[in-house]
């Protein structure tokens, strides 16, 4: 099994590495707060989704491959790690940037208006999702790649129509099994990928 | 590794390769081309997977037991530099954790590998110290150059040594540089 510590070495490093991608995601979305209406709900609920998977999915696709942690993933890579482990511990590294940017934007609207739990939950949940399915988009090539990048842009678009559809329990659930079908997949391509 | 090759896209990246490599036994082998030279040290580090034939690594296959070949492997890359690191002592750090080593004794044992590869690049020195870390019972050079033949071979005492190269010239060379003491 995986120690914690490995988990914390993975994210600590990679996050160090992304420290502007954090600032410029974080700076983009309390932009995106400030600029926002709040007088309608459509709008109010589209402008996070939309921003917060765009950020996503681009900080996932920059995880893997374009040679940007060559030698971080080559050390992880033959680290005695299995696949699923380090997709767990590499994983952790956008959801933290997206994190951080949701929390900004949230925190510079909350100046205008007060942000509803559920929307909350499901902008981040559908957020995540779209960002783990982009991680599946990340250790592959050609037209696989960008078939998982318009899955991962069509999460939040299912989200957003359910939202408004049903409950807040629908788009919930459904986020949360795509983010975990996601996740088990990036494991398993994680554990085939060929560092060539 | 019998009849191992890889092939990618339809074209073919490692022929066919059928070697064998004993404890505490070196091997230069010679590739062609860079890329290829790359992808068979990946193979032989249990890294990539052969498209066609097998690589056991003391009986192991990686593509069974991945973890169990990368407890016992450590792979040098050509292009390392550990870049993604501020330091030396974070980049031993990061590898004993995910290793499972000590920490701190993985620092004081990495600096005393360090202190013998006197001249050699940093940008070798710190991804060799950093795979021979673990005490690996194979080690695999992707095309490492022949003037640090000798100090590898120092440092590795009983490891296994499997090196790729461009040219047969390159591998020649390297093998000759190594002599055993």
């Amino acid at each position: 099994m995986m120690r914690g510590a490995a988990t914390i070495a993975i994210v600590g490093t990679r996050l160090s590495k992304e420290r502007r991608v954090v600032l410029l995601a974080a700076a983009a979305c309390a932009l995106l707060a400030y600029l926002q209406r709040y007088d309608d709900a459509q709008v109010r609920l589209a402008g996070p989704l939309v921003f917060g998977t765009l950020i996503g999915v681009a900080v996932a696709l920059l995880q893997r491959g374009a040679r940007r942690f060559r030698e971080l993933e080559l050390c992880e890579q033959s680290a005695p790690l299995y696949g699923r482990e380090l997709a767990r511990a590499t994983a952790l590294v956008p959801f933290i940037i997206v994190s951080v940017a949701l929390a900004a934007y949230w925190l510079v609207s909350s100046l205008y208006a007060r942000p509803a739990v559920d929307a909350i939950a499901v902008t981040a949940l559908a957020v995540y999702a779209a960002t783990l399915v982009a991680l599946c988009a990340g250790v592959r090539t050609g037209m696989p790649r960008l078939f998982y990048v318009v899955m991962a842009c069509a999460v939040p678009a299912l989200a957003f129509a359910l939202t408004f559809a049903s409950a807040a329990v629908l788009p919930l659930s459904l986020c949360a099994l795509i983010g975990f079908i996601a996740l088990r997949q990036y494991g398993e391509a994680l554990a085939r990928y060929d560092p060539v | 590794m019998r009849g191992a090759s890889y092939s990618r896209g339809g074209r073919e990246i490692v022929a066919p390769t059928t070697l064998a490599l004993g404890e505490n036994e070196r091997l230069a082998h010679a590739c062609g081309d860079d890329f290829s030279a790359s992808t068979l040290a990946l193979m032989a580090a249990g890294l990539v997977r052969p498209s066609s034939g097998r690589v056991f690594i003391a009986a192991f296959d990686p593509r069974i037991q991945p973890t169990q070949v990368k407890r016992i492997v450590g792979y040098v890359p050509h292009e390392a530099l550990p870049h993604d690191f501020p330091s030396f002592t974070r980049y031993i750090e990061f590898r004993a954790t995910l290793w499972g080593l000590p920490r701190a004794q993985s620092v004081v044992r990495a600096r005393a590998l360090l202190s013998q590869l006197d001249g050699v690049h940093e940008a070798f020195a710190y991804p060799l110290v950093g795979a021979l870390l673990s005490a690996p019972r194979l080690l695999v050079l992707d095309r490492p150059q022949a003037a640090y033949a000798q100090q590898i071979l120092d440092l590795a005492h009983d490891c296994a040594i499997f090196s790729t190269h461009v040219s047969e010239r390159e591998a020649q060379r390297f093998a000759a540089e190594a002599v055993p003491v």
